[in-house]
């Protein structure tokens, strides 16, 4: 085993794809955060009087929440006046109607991450919103959407062109008070996606988003709001990457899905954010808020997240299953190498009747990866014939790295039926002999039997992306075996 | 300071000129030292993540005295059709909270074997109590509460290599009610030692009463000990009990929690595999009905490596019962090749009743197995179908398919005579 784990020691240290910097000129708001700031951000925005009003309320909330304590992340305390909270490229001023508007500068950027922005996004499929920093660069594919009545554009043009929407449901799935976060995001957010898919309606193609922090000190408050109208379907994607640097950034997002009556999303992550360096030094604390709110009968929302990045990961995809037989769906493959930190889960919370939901989540601790599953699944008294399934499955790399399971389960209806099962275990010698007996090497052994282990989330990954995630995967996970 | 605390603090001060081996400035310090620790959180609230899902309001609510008190007198034979091994050879008998001689008996104990009532200790050998009891006082309030206040109890032990084959039963009643009772039970087996220790607590009154004791065990060396507790309270009892054991080197503890009836009952368990090739097995049935609740939190760490534990769980809820489980398991750094099986399942037979759940497991090695498994479900349909096609009536269905499901935590009991005991106990409920 020794001649090849000189190899994989190679590909477990190797650098972050992704962390290069764009120089690009930047519209930036000075460091801190005041009344002020919240004031200039949404003055920027050019925002209607009610979204100002709900900004500020949600920082007079801040003001007096504390960060959580609970989760098993550590990291030192963050100065929230030390950040930046808007930073634009220049040239988005004068707003790009056509990619050919959009900074070269900018889309060479996408180019290097490989988003299929131009040309490749046809051939793709893909409806591209790429979120640089605080604002959206350029959307694609909108005049096409647009013929089927669906509104996909960034958060700042949904607020100038459809506030009646954006009223009606931004803050009703993640209360401004929900969360230390969430009240952040609330007061400081500077853009993101929206989407509204009519009555009816299977959007024909996937949309996607792509997050980038580019601008150093900069924080990253983005807001994604996805409607589902009656009968409506969806299949969402997003991606993030951000630049090498030695200083943590944080990145607070939060995420509201609504599903009416019999309406349909599926939302899927590929999380690479920096994860710092080997010694822990540098990379994002990813603290987001995620929450569909399934409101109609027989609406469903499936999460679907693969997360390779981020110093630090502290994210609980959740489903409110309100309306009868609906159905929440959340699948998860994590991965924590070097210093990195995760502490993620999944909320089902089960109201309507004959609700059910699944929970398929598979953490892979390497190095000195720290990684915790915490999960809430609760069976309301009205909500008859509920039904959960749980399974969360640790894969342990090195002697050194942790993995947890915090699963709380509250039922307080009779006809329920909940089951959780958890495993954790390393990567079996007989499965290693078995493989490399039979003439595979070392690395693609482990690389099988780890997609392997991942398999029943890749599956529910959109083919594009499962690809990627598989990629992500395969960068730090051999080194830990031999 | 809230009420409550001022309750037991002018308890305390009432009581501790009369409590055991006051005279030594150590045991003074201990008892102090215990008061201190559970004034200083006082009754743990909703927010106490240890205590989310069980509320302590009604207990604080309760202000009754404490300490042991005259017992009125009760014959053995009114004890004998409800104790668990009627025909025990060797048992200490407790009411409301003292040592009771004329109810105990002790046959001939094999050499190397010693069972003696705490209150009966003298001042010299309960210094050597304080190193047994210590690791226990830390573990909750409560336990503090017990270290302050605790007057009587069990201490039993087994020198090296010494055997006892029958099982040593500790009884303790509760006759009249209206009182706190602090208890201790320290069971000590030394070095390829072997024991089988049963508590069995009985409530023969259905006035409030709390009664809050703690259990220490420590297994030397390959030691054996089967330990198994029975909750048998009346309907007005608080029921608050810590177990923690101790695991050296090749050791094997055996350990079974029953809590049949009580309005209250709450344990906490945890067990440290200390030592290279120590092994756990912990197993327990909880059955709630009308306003009760029961509620066990354990806890198994492995500190070292090459230890397996092994534990299940279950619960049968009905009527507005509430059952809340919380199983932590913590294998530590360098505690490779850990076996750690963990399962908790969950009858809910009433809309009513609620349950609360959550396994946990805490991993700091690699080499290792471990998983856990929970369910919370009702009678199985297909089964319930096949008695009823049958001829069987719906409540005798019921009472097999329940018994079905909570019988093989019984039949797990290594000794017979128990088991035998404990099914009666268990089927008597059902068939009511």
């Amino acid at each position: 085993m020794s001649d090849t784990s000189s190899t994989l020691e190679d590909i477990i240290s190797q650098e972050y794809q992704h962390g290069f910097e764009t120089a690009v000129e930047a519209d930036t708001l000075p460091r801190g955060l005041s009344e002020e700031t919240v004031r200039m951000i949404s003055a920027k925005k050019n925002e209607p009087e009610f979204l100002l009003e709900w900004r500020l309320a949600a920082y007079r909330r801040w003001l007096e929440m504390s960060p959580p304590q609970w989760a098993s992340v550590h990291h030192p305390p963050i100065d929230y006046q030390d950040i930046i909270y808007y930073s634009a490229p220049k040239s988005q001023k004068d707003g790009p109607k056509s990619l050919e508007e959009v900074d070269p500068e900018l889309l060479k950027t996408y180019e290097k991450l490989g988003i299929p922005l131009h040309e490749r996004a046809i051939l793709a499929g893909v409806a591209v919103d790429a979120v640089f920093d605080s604002v959206s660069v350029a959307t694609t594919f909108k005049d096409k959407l647009a013929e089927h009545g669906i509104i996909f554009c960034s958060f700042s043009e949904a607020v100038q062109h459809h506030p009646e929407l954006v009223r009606q449901y931004l803050g009703t799935v993640v209360p401004v008070q929900d969360n230390f976060y969430a009240a952040l995001n609330s007061a400081v957010f500077s853009d993101g996606s929206f989407v509204y898919i009519p009555p009816g309606v299977r959007c024909p193609m996937e949309l996607s988003t792509y997050f980038r922090i580019n601008a150093k000190n900069t924080g990253q408050f983005e807001r994604t709001l996805i409607i589902a109208d009656q009968g409506a379907y969806v299949s969402y994607l997003e991606g993030c990457t951000a630049p090498m640097r030695d200083e943590n950034q944080l990145h607070a997002a939060v995420v509201e899905l609504v599903a009416l009556e019999n309406a349909q999303i599926k939302y899927s992550t590929v999380q690479n954010w920096y994860p710092g360096d080997k010694e822990g030094r540098g990379g994002i604390y990813n603290f987001v808020t995620k929450r569909g709110d399934c409101r109609g009968a027989h609406s469903k929302i499936s999460w679907t997240q693969v997360e390779t990045g981020s110093a630090i990961t502290w994210k609980y995809p959740s489903v409110i299953l309100r309306g009868d037989h609906a159905v929440g769906e959340f699948y998860s493959v994590a991965l924590t190498n070097h210093r990195q930190q995760a502490d993620t889960g999944t909320k089902m919370i089960h109201m309507g009747k004959n609700t059910r939901s699944t929970i398929i989540s598979k953490g892979i601790s390497a190095g000195y990866g720290q990684q915790a599953y915490r999960g809430l699944v609760r069976i309301a008294r009205a909500a008859s014939g509920a039904r959960n399934y749980t399974q969360c499955d640790s894969l342990l790399l090195g002697d050194r790295c942790a993995a947890h399971t915090f699963p709380y389960i509250e039922v307080k209806n009779a006809s329920a039926k909940v089951e959780h099962e958890a495993s954790t275990s390393r990567i079996g010698e007989d499965q290693l002999f078995f493989c490399r007996q039979r003439g595979l090497s070392m690395e693609d052994a482990v690389s099988m039997i780890v997609n392997g282990f991942c398999k029943e989330v890749f599956k529910e990954l959109p083919m594009e992306f499962a690809v990627e995630a598989q990629k992500l995967l395969g960068v730090s996970l051999e080194g830990s075996v031999g | 300071m809230s009420t409550a605390i001022a309750h037991y603090l002018a308890e305390f001060e009432r009581l501790a000129p009369s409590l055991p081996w006051q005279d030594s400035p150590q045991w003074q310090a201990w008892r102090q030292a215990g008061w201190d620790h559970f004034a200083a959180g006082g009754f743990p609230t909703a927010r106490h993540e240890e205590w989310k899902y069980t509320s302590l309001a009604a207990l604080e609510k309760l202000r009754l005295p404490c300490g042991p008190r005259a017992a009125a007198p009760l014959e053995w034979d009114t004890l004998r059709i409800r104790a668990l091994l009627p025909e025990a050879r060797h048992r200490l008998v407790f009411v409301d909270g003292t040592y009771q001689p004329q109810l105990s008996r002790l046959g001939p104990l094999p050499a190397g074997i010693h069972v003696q009532a705490l209150s009966t200790q003298t001042a010299e050998r309960s210094a050597a109590l304080q190193a047994f009891l210590g690791t226990v006082r830390a573990r909750t309030p409560f336990a503090a509460l017990n270290a302050a206040f605790m007057a009587d109890g069990v201490w039993a032990s087994a020198e090296a290599g010494a055997c006892l084959e029958e099982p040593l039963l500790i009884l303790h009643v509760t006759s009249a009610g209206h009182q706190v009772h602090h208890l201790a039970n320290v069971v000590q087996v030394a070095e390829g030692a072997r024991l089988t220790v049963v508590e069995q607590y009985l409530g023969l009154t259905d006035a409030p009463c709390f009664l809050n004791q703690v259990t220490s065990l420590h297994l030397g060396a390959g030691a054996a000990l089967t330990h198994l507790k029975l909750q048998q309270e009346g309907a007005g009892t608080y029921h608050i009990g810590a177990l923690q054991a101790h695991q050296q080197r090749d050791s094997r503890l055996e350990s079974h929690a029953f809590a049949l009836s009580g309005v209250f009952g709450r344990n906490d368990m945890e067990t440290v595999l200390a030592e290279p090739g120590a092994g756990v097995v912990l197993k327990g049935l909880y059955r709630v009905a009308g306003r009760e609740l029961q509620d066990f939190h354990t806890s198994i760490r492995h500190d070292s490596p090459d230890c397996s534990s092994e534990e299940c769980f279950k619960g049968v809820l009905e009527g507005n019962g509430r059952a809340v489980f919380n199983g932590k398991i913590r294998v530590a750094r360098d505690a490779q090749h850990t076996v750690s099986q963990q399962t908790n399942h969950n009858l809910l037979l009433s809309d009513q009743a609620e349950v609360d759940t959550k396994p946990q497991l805490e991993i700091f090695a690699d080499d290792v197995k471990c998983s856990h498994g929970t369910t919370v479900g009702q009678l199985d349909e297909s089964q319930w179908f096949y008695l009823r096609s049958r001829g069987i009536g719906a409540d005798l269905a019921r009472a097999l398919l329940i018994e079905a499901f909570a019988l093989d935590i019984v039949a797990s009991v290594p000794v017979p005579a128990v088991r035998e005991a404990l099914e009666q106990l268990v089927r008597s409920r059902d068939h009511v």
